[in-house]
């Protein structure tokens, strides 16, 4: 469900928002609003071929995370055909013998709906195949920000704010009855679009059949885990405790040994060197002796999420500060306003598209690859450009019929590919009143160029053309994200 | 043994030392004592290395048998290992009996080390147990690592040295008594606080991450990492990081560490922040180790190997850890019966403790034998 990819386009899909102009503040302190999630539909079984399509036959690069040898368990990243990002959990039939029981316990997790979960949308199970289906969130785990960092720390107003929302996830699934969590680490926390971090909800379904609860270091694992090999409402307690820990120090230090520095006062060892001077000694001294608490030996002395809550929100800095600001992801779509290219598509306007495609060229075709050997560069090659040439000059005159047809010859020859030209077809088709054959090409050219903000934007308008308003809004947002992040990747060149 | 040893270095005249040859040396002689010779009769070779050749000798006065490290002098320095060796004083450190230099034929001049003789080494009795497809029994590994780190305590506090090149080789048992001494202190040095230190020291499978990354400002704790690969491989019956080269060795560490963390790579060398690691998550440990490991050895191991060097407990918190309390047991024996070796003779090396530690360190029916000795010790720390 997170990611360990670097690169990762920010994406939205709540469909909640109305218009895509509007500036959307996230509620950053968050205990007002609703904390059940009424915009995500409700749990639903899949077909395999629905997952197979989602993440393009469970391609390589679509993998954000992998873990196991003996029982894969690896997780892709997927777009469902009405654009929605997934995450997909695929787990072999051993971990999950029974089909009946794994369906059972996928549908009692998919009833939980939370804003501090990255929710369980779905399942599927089939022959060999069990599969689970996550909200995708695109911007990497606590891992990643809190220990492998690559531009800037996480602030101490975010680390208090990260051990807040994990305290409230914990609460919610506690009074829904499902206090149990596996294995709970700092690669089971994601981060959302708008920097908010949430529980994975993989963590509520037990890994495998032998129960493993716990697949990292046993050093870090609940007393009482090494000693019955179960997990109870209290072992999540203590794994929180080594999540605060991880918090304060940005380093993994065995809880017992946490302990210890915690008893002789050493809190200089334990605090990350990042936080120096972001924090009072009180503050840290507050949630030292929290973590001391939810690491007791003994069961009964650790405290429930609820008094966790309850001990968190006081602290909580900087409450007026988006996440996004935090944590310093870019979070183009809400703080600035649509370019033209994408007023344009809002207003369905295909005659300032046209014009933007124009001037255009094909500037954005560099960086495509196309190899071509000598042999290529035939007569035949030369005739497959000239079907180009015609076609751009039939486009820039208007006459989208025509363009339509070289394009279409310049493709089908297949000897170069380009997705300026599917573009240009795909506008030559909405021109032509023909949607679901620009939608296509508009798909097509994102196949080629992924991250290419004009193959968004086309997506946009032909959904809008069939009549599919929400998927149009999440394209339309997408497609500026994909703008903006080029826009400034330029800037800094 | 002397507290303060006179031992000035003769020079005595031979070849190399061939099994049956003997050398002859004198000792004495200043400030009125009489002079007194002593022979030895080399038999056989037991190590070698860049060094020079370690081999086994007789006294022929006393009948005593003796270890002899032979090594090149270079006639500008003072051999530091002398240095050091002059000064260590513990049961659980090989201990120096005297010095002599010999010359060659071609005219180098060798330092000879005479040290006491302990017929096994570590490596061996690993060997042995994997060999015959077993695993040390538990009470071994315990009754071996508490007095490795009690052997650790003892030079890096005392002395204040760092071995530096602490593995399984190094580390000498006496089959009968089951008594482990450190040896080899080739290597070694005082480590002074701000002044840098060649990082390529230890042999690779026992180097601290912090000497891969090159640090130059390390401290003891780079013996405290290596002494936690040799619990591991005691536990296991093999090396946890068998890398084969420095590289390697690393990518082994973080096989079982998981990545090092930005703050972690910080502690252990700053200049290496910007560098980029393959992001691997830590290998479970229930595959590192058996199932019915006890929790206690789990425990210890991780506070030992610890990628943030500071983390790692000294030497003296790690013969305190609760993995060793069967050694304090009042009826502990070793399994044949006879009585362990001294394992709670601490003297200097607790100096410095705090009075909880020094409490755990020495088992209540040993603080009942030493009576008023005890509170006095406890008083002066």
């Amino acid at each position: 469900m997170g990611s360990q990819c670097s690169k990762l386009t920010p994406c939205c899909w709540d469909s909640q928002f109305k218009a895509a102009a509007v500036v959307e503040v996230p509620d950053a302190n968050g205990n007002e609003g609703k904390s059940e999630v009424d915009y995500l539909p409700a749990f639903r079984e899949f077909t395999f071929e629905q997952l197979k399509n989602a993440t393009s036959g469970f391609a390589v690069e679509n993998i954000v995370s992998e873990h196991g040898e003996k029982a894969p368990n690896v997780v892709y990243k997927g777009k469902l055909e009405n654009q929605r990002r997934i995450a997909v959990k695929r787990l072999n039939r051993t971990a999950w013998p029974d089909a009946r029981q794994f369906l059972e316990e996928a549908r009692s997790v998919g009833q939980l709906r939370n804003r501090r979960l990255a929710n369980l949308l779905g399942c599927c199970c089939e022959e060999d195949e069990r599969l689970l289906v996550a909200e995708y969130l695109p911007n990497e785990t606590l891992a990643k920000h809190l220990f492998h960092w690559e531009t800037q720390p996480i602030k101490w107003a975010m680390r208090l704010r990260v051990a807040l929302h994990l305290a409230e996830a914990l609460e919610y699934c506690t009074s829904k009855g499902r206090a149990l969590y596996h294995d709970l680490n700092a690669y089971r926390i994601l981060f959302d679009e708008d920097g908010n971090p949430r529980l994975s909800s993989f963590g509520l379904m037990k890994n495998s059949r032998d129960g493993k609860s716990y697949s990292t270091n046993l050093a870090f694992t609940p007393p009482e885990y090494l000693r019955t090999g179960r997990v109870t409402p209290e072992s999540v307690i203590y794994s929180f405790g080594t999540l605060l820990v991880d918090l304060l120090s940005g380093k993994h230090i065995p809880p017992s040994h946490a302990l210890d520095l915690i008893r002789d006062r050493n809190l200089q060892m334990l605090t990350d060197s990042c936080l120096e001077g972001q924090f009072s000694n009180d503050d840290g001294t507050e949630l030292v002796r929290l973590a001391s608490r939810c690491l007791q030996y003994e069961l009964r002395e650790r405290p429930n999420s609820k008094s966790l809550v309850a001990a968190l929100n006081p602290l909580q800095k900087e409450i007026e500060v988006p996440s996004h600001v935090l944590m310093g992801i870019p979070h183009s779509a809400s703080l600035s306003p649509l370019s033209p290219f994408g007023e344009a598509c809002l207003r369905k306007d295909l005659t300032a598209i046209h014009e933007i495609l124009d001037n255009l060229g094909y500037k954005d075709d560099e960086g495509v690859t196309n190899e071509l050997s000598f042999q290529m560069w035939t007569d035949e090659m030369q005739e497959t450009l000239n079907f180009k040439k015609k076609g751009d000059s039939a486009f820039k005159q208007k006459d989208f019929r025509d363009a339509i047809e070289c394009y279409t010859q310049f493709i089908d020859a297949g000897t170069m590919v380009s997705p300026t030209v599917f573009a240009r077809r795909s506008l030559s088709f909405l021109m032509s009143d023909m949607p679901q054959e620009a939608l296509n090409d508009a798909m097509q050219a994102q196949v080629i160029s992924p991250v290419w903000h004009v193959a968004s934007y086309l997506q946009a308008v032909a959904h809008a053309a069939l009549g599919m308003e929400n998927e149009a809004q999440v394209a339309l947002k997408e497609g500026t994200n994909l703008e903006a992040e080029k826009t400034a990747t330029s800037e800094q060149k | 043994m002397a507290d303060d040893k006179e031992m000035s270095a003769r020079v005595v005249d031979g070849n190399d030392p061939v099994t049956g040859h003997i050398i002859s040396t004198t000792i004495g002689g200043k400030n009125g004592e009489p002079k007194q010779t002593i022979s030895y009769m080399a038999e056989r070779v037991v190590g070698t290395g860049s060094f020079g050749i370690v081999f086994q000798a007789k006294c022929l006065e006393t009948g005593e048998t003796v270890a002899i490290k032979k090594v090149l002098q270079d006639k500008r320095y003072k051999n530091r290992e002398l240095q050091l060796m002059r000064v260590m004083d513990h049961p659980n450190v090989i201990s120096l009996k005297h010095c002599f230099f010999s010359t060659t034929n071609n005219n180098e001049l060798f330092l000879n080390l005479v040290m006491e003789y302990v017929p096994e080494s570590m490596y061996r009795v690993l060997k042995h147990y994997s060999n015959a497809k077993q695993t040390m029994p538990l009470v071994y590994v315990k009754l071996y690592m508490y007095q490795i780190f009690r052997g650790l305590a003892y030079i890096h506090t005392v002395p204040g040295v760092c071995h530096r090149d602490l593995k399984p080789q190094n580390i000498l048992v006496d089959p009968l008594t089951h008594q482990v001494k450190l040896c080899d202190f080739g290597s070694a040095k005082v480590l002074v606080k701000g002044e840098a230190n060649i990082s390529y020291i230890c042999s690779r499978f026992y180097r601290a991450p912090e000497l891969i990354f090159g640090a130059t400002e390390y401290t003891t704790s780079i013996d405290i990492w290596s002494a936690g690969c040799v619990l591991a491989e005691l536990l296991l019956g093999q090396p946890l990081f068998p890398g084969e080269n420095a590289v390697d060795q690393l990518v082994e560490i973080i096989k079982v560490l998981g990545t090092p963390t930005r703050e972690e790579i910080r502690c252990m060398n700053p200049n290496y922040t910007d560098f980029r690691f393959p992001q691997i998550k830590a290998h479970p440990w229930h595959k590192v180790f058996h199932k019915r490991m006890p929790p206690e050895a789990i425990d210890l191991a991780s506070r030992l190997l610890q990628y943030s060097p500071s983390l790692r407990c000294t030497a003296l918190e790690a013969c305190a850890h609760p993995f060793f309390d069967e050694l304090r047991e009042p009826n502990a024996r070793l399994p044949n019966g006879r009585p362990l070796p001294p394992l709670f003779n601490f003297r200097q090396e607790l100096n410095g403790a705090s009075p909880e530690l020094v409490n755990k360190l020495i088992p209540d029916h040993v603080k009942r034998q030493m009576g008023l000795n005890f509170l006095q010790l406890a008083g002066t720390s």
